[in-house]
């Protein structure tokens, strides 16, 4: 290990070690009324009940490749009662925890392509501040809408690769495109080694301009809904940049981390952030998708798909069913 | 400079540090014992957790100066300008009443 490395490493631990001493005295008041709500076995019943749930929510979203973020929003508002605003801070922090926990052994195999990552995290970040700063100002009507129309397009894509049925992963034709201007630039093109073909695949990075776009609006929903926005991400990256599946899956998770950081800061520096909520939500949420990922290969992923659609098709209606009641709209 | 190794270690060091304050905290709330030092390492976990991207990119900028990579400096720089947009807005919006 050369001198520069581990000095970076002590910056590391010195800025993570400075930034949590520094958020006990920026959120003293909340860590206050929350130690002084902590004491009623109701809470306890609550708080384990929210760990359960989450992972739960940790294990479907590893076996279908999503974060937690589309299950807990709903959820915590519909059973828990927890306002839409709260949730979607909550949930925000939990999607830093999963992208961290999961992006770390992508990047320790080299899969996931950092300058990648990097590249379009300019356009992600940049989203999910604006995103944050709308969801301070957006009323709560709007953001149940906005969300049940996410969980449906969720439920629409299920549907059409439940048709499709199961495609293999390909690893073949990404290098033979011509890389863009900024491709070129930035050195963006990458390979990896493929464990199950046994072989390296190169991938040839095109179509930037296009990846940036949809990572920026990837971004604003992401800090608008509290979601890690995997979904968008891992499409632009393979249908629009020319890169294979799993290195968009790995580029995507590794990214979530910063997306969610950017417009998780502004929730916890403001003081909207339950932190006595946050804690079963995110352990729960990891240790559920450690699980998932274990026993993805032994479960039988169609029927478990179609459960998951009929689920979020339900969460959707609920959300759609929350947002019009505000506006003076009762649906059954 | 290997970017790979320095982005999987700043992932582990910041996952080890929050999980474990999270953890704590869920653990001391759940029994009730001492509030004051529940809410603590809940805060101390929740700040570890935001904190590690901001590292991550931080040493992604340190890292591209000694690496004299020009692209990779140009983006990292961009994306933590934003990132600390967004820590300045916090504290605006926490000084300020709640729209």
């Amino acid at each position: 290990m050369n001198t520069a490395f581990r000095g970076l490493c002590c910056i590391t631990v010195l800025i993570v070690s400075l930034v949590a001493l520094a958020s006990i005295a920026l959120n003293y008041g909340s860590a206050t009324c929350m130690s002084q709500e902590a004491t009623s076995s109701h809470q306890a019943v609550q708080l384990l009940e929210l760990f359960i749930l989450a992972i739960g929510a940790g294990f479907v979203g590893a076996l279908m490749g999503l974060g937690g973020g589309l299950i807990f929003v709903p959820v915590l508002t519909s059973v828990f009662d927890i306002p839409i605003h709260t949730a979607i801070t909550v949930s925000i922090i939990s999607v830093i925890a999963t992208s961290i926990s999961g992006g770390s052994a992508y990047v320790k195999q080299r899969i996931t392509n950092i300058r990648l990552a990097m590249f379009l995290e300019t356009s992600t970040s940049l989203g999910a501040f604006i995103g944050a700063l709308l969801v301070l100002t957006t009323p709560k009507s709007l953001l149940y809408l906005l969300f049940s129309t996410f969980a449906f397009y969720v439920v629409f894509l299920q549907i059409r690769s439940l048709r499709a049925g199961g495609r293999g992963v390909e690893i073949e034709g990404f290098k033979d495109a011509s890389p863009d201007v900024v491709s070129r630039y930035l050195h963006l093109s990458g390979e990896y080694f493929d464990e199950s073909e046994l072989s390296n695949v190169e991938y040839t990075v095109r179509g930037s301009i296009m990846g940036w776009l949809v990572s920026f609006i990837a971004g604003v929903g992401s800090g608008m809904l509290g979601i890690g926005g995997g979904f968008f991400k891992v499409s632009a990256m393979n249908l629009f940049m020319n890169v294979p599946l799993k290195v968009a899956i790995a580029t995507s998770k590794f990214m979530i981390g910063v997306t969610a950081a950017t417009s998780a800061i502004i929730y916890y520096i403001s003081g909207v952030v339950r932190l006595d909520l946050v804690a079963p939500v995110a352990i729960g949420t990891i240790l559920g998708a450690s699980l998932g990922t274990k026993v993805m290969n032994r479960l039988r992923v169609k029927l478990l798909k179609v459960v998951f659609t009929a689920i979020v098709c339900y969460l959707g209606y609920s959300m759609l069913r929350k947002g019009l009641l505000i506006l003076g709209v009762t649906l059954p | 400079m290997d970017i790979n190794k320095i982005a999987y270690w700043i992932l582990v060091v910041g996952m080890v540090l929050s999980m474990c304050s999270l953890a704590l905290g869920l653990m001391l709330n759940v029994l009730g014992l001492n509030p004051y030092m529940t809410a603590s390492a809940a805060a101390i976990g929740v700040g570890a957790l935001i904190a590690t991207p901001y590292a991550r990119v931080v040493a992604m900028v340190v890292a591209s100066v000694l690496n004299r990579d020009r692209g990779l400096f140009i983006v990292s720089t961009f994306v933590i300008a934003v990132m600390i947009l967004s820590l300045l807005y916090g504290l605006v919006f926490r000084v300020t009443p709640k729209g």
